[in-house]
């Protein structure tokens, strides 16, 4: 008789009349042999160590993660307490411009005339840098048409040679050509 | 050392936070840097992770539910740490993460902290070449012997499988050994 089949339990039990109501997945016998193998295998490979570290790496590695948990928490509350700053001025502004709009469109119900604006209005309106107005944007404001007759009539002959004299040529000659 | 409860308790209280926090540090770095290192390979890589990981104990540490060990939560967030950094740096090299780690493998004979023998640098490439959770299995069963159900509570994968990956793993290891030129 085949010797491997001699030693197998179903043999044994067999010969004894035994049965014992356990059983195994399919093929497990041929790969129990196979993982044995392998597990021989892997366990002759050789476990030490092959990764290094620096020599006092272990003791300094403390102090980095306290450095570095220090840096991390400043940050952080830099940035909470710039949001909370932020957060702070939120409801003011929302009151604020609630006020505003309540202001505008409830109680400044009178209409502003030129009337009302008085001379101290248009110095402080210059003053603060409002009027500073190159010629090319107030040659813009204005059309030929806007200048009557009236506004040239009222220039003297004194005040235009005036104006003249105190221009120079080029742009005198430039101002011609346009 | 303190017992593990104490210790949770006192990491989760502001007063007692910071000391606690040196404890955790002193107890835990050599065992952290070590299953980091298996995954990012370099000692520099594995330094930024390690650090990386314990800052992240600290800010989540209120967060820790105690439904496992406060080490098995700490292996987690470093396993996740690792993970996503070697993915950060595949994807910066345009390249996947299986080559970006045998890229990094295969240039380890002229890694300065690497000492490895032939055969051990073999047996990292062949790690190399496993996918991700089998190389997590390999190292964490082989290397650092820890029971199946630990890395169970680790990976939150059941022993059955874990199993089966490892012995799945153990023979693509042989395999690989065998046919190296």
């Amino acid at each position: 008789m085949n010797e491997k089949l001699k030693h197998t339990i179903n043999f044994i039990n067999q010969k004894a009349g035994k049965n014992c109501g356990f059983s195994v997945p399919q093929n497990y016998f041929e790969e129990v042999e196979e993982r044995i193998n392998t597990s021989i295998f892997i366990d002759s490979l050789p476990k030490k160590k092959a990764f290094n570290t620096p020599d006092d790496y272990f003791d300094k590695i403390e102090a980095q993660i306290q450095s570095k948990l220090e840096t991390e928490q400043t940050t952080e509350t830099k940035v909470i307490s710039l949001r909370k700053r932020i957060l702070q001025y939120i409801p003011v502004a929302a009151a604020a411009s609630v006020l505003l709009f309540i202001g505008i469109n409830y109680f400044n119900t009178q209409k502003i005339t030129f009337e009302d604006i008085t001379i101290t209005d248009i110095e402080s309106w210059y003053e603060n840098g409002y009027g500073d107005i190159d010629n090319s944007e107030l040659a813009a404001t204005l059309n030929t048409s806007e200048l009557d007759e009236d506004i040239l009539a009222s220039i003297s002959d004194e005040t235009l040679e005036d104006y003249l004299n105190s221009i120079d040529t080029p742009t005198l000659i430039n101002e011609i050509e346009q | 050392m303190i017992d593990e409860i104490t210790l949770i308790d006192q990491l989760q209280q502001s007063t007692t936070k910071e000391v606690a926090f040196k404890s955790l540090v002193s107890q835990y770095k050599e065992r952290l840097y070590w299953h980091i290192r298996k995954i990012v390979i370099s000692h520099e890589d594995a330094d930024d992770v390690l650090q990386n990981t314990f800052i992240k104990v600290y800010k989540n540490i209120n967060q820790f539910k105690r439904d496992s060990k406060l080490f098995s939560w700490m292996y987690r967030i470093a396993t996740n740490e690792a993970i996503t950094f070697i993915n950060k740096k595949a994807k910066e090299k345009n390249i996947h993460i299986s080559d970006y780690q045998l890229q990094i493998t295969s240039t380890l004979d002229s890694d300065y902290w690497f000492s490895g023998d032939e055969i051990q640098l073999i047996l990292q490439k062949a790690i190399a070449t496993l996918p991700q959770k089998q190389q997590l299995v390999f190292n964490m069963k082989y290397f650092d012997e820890m029971k199946y159900e630990e890395i169970s509570e680790i990976l939150d994968t059941s022993v059955g499988a874990l199993k089966a990956s490892y012995h799945i793993a153990a023979k693509k290891i042989e395999h690989f050994i065998k046919n190296y030129n």
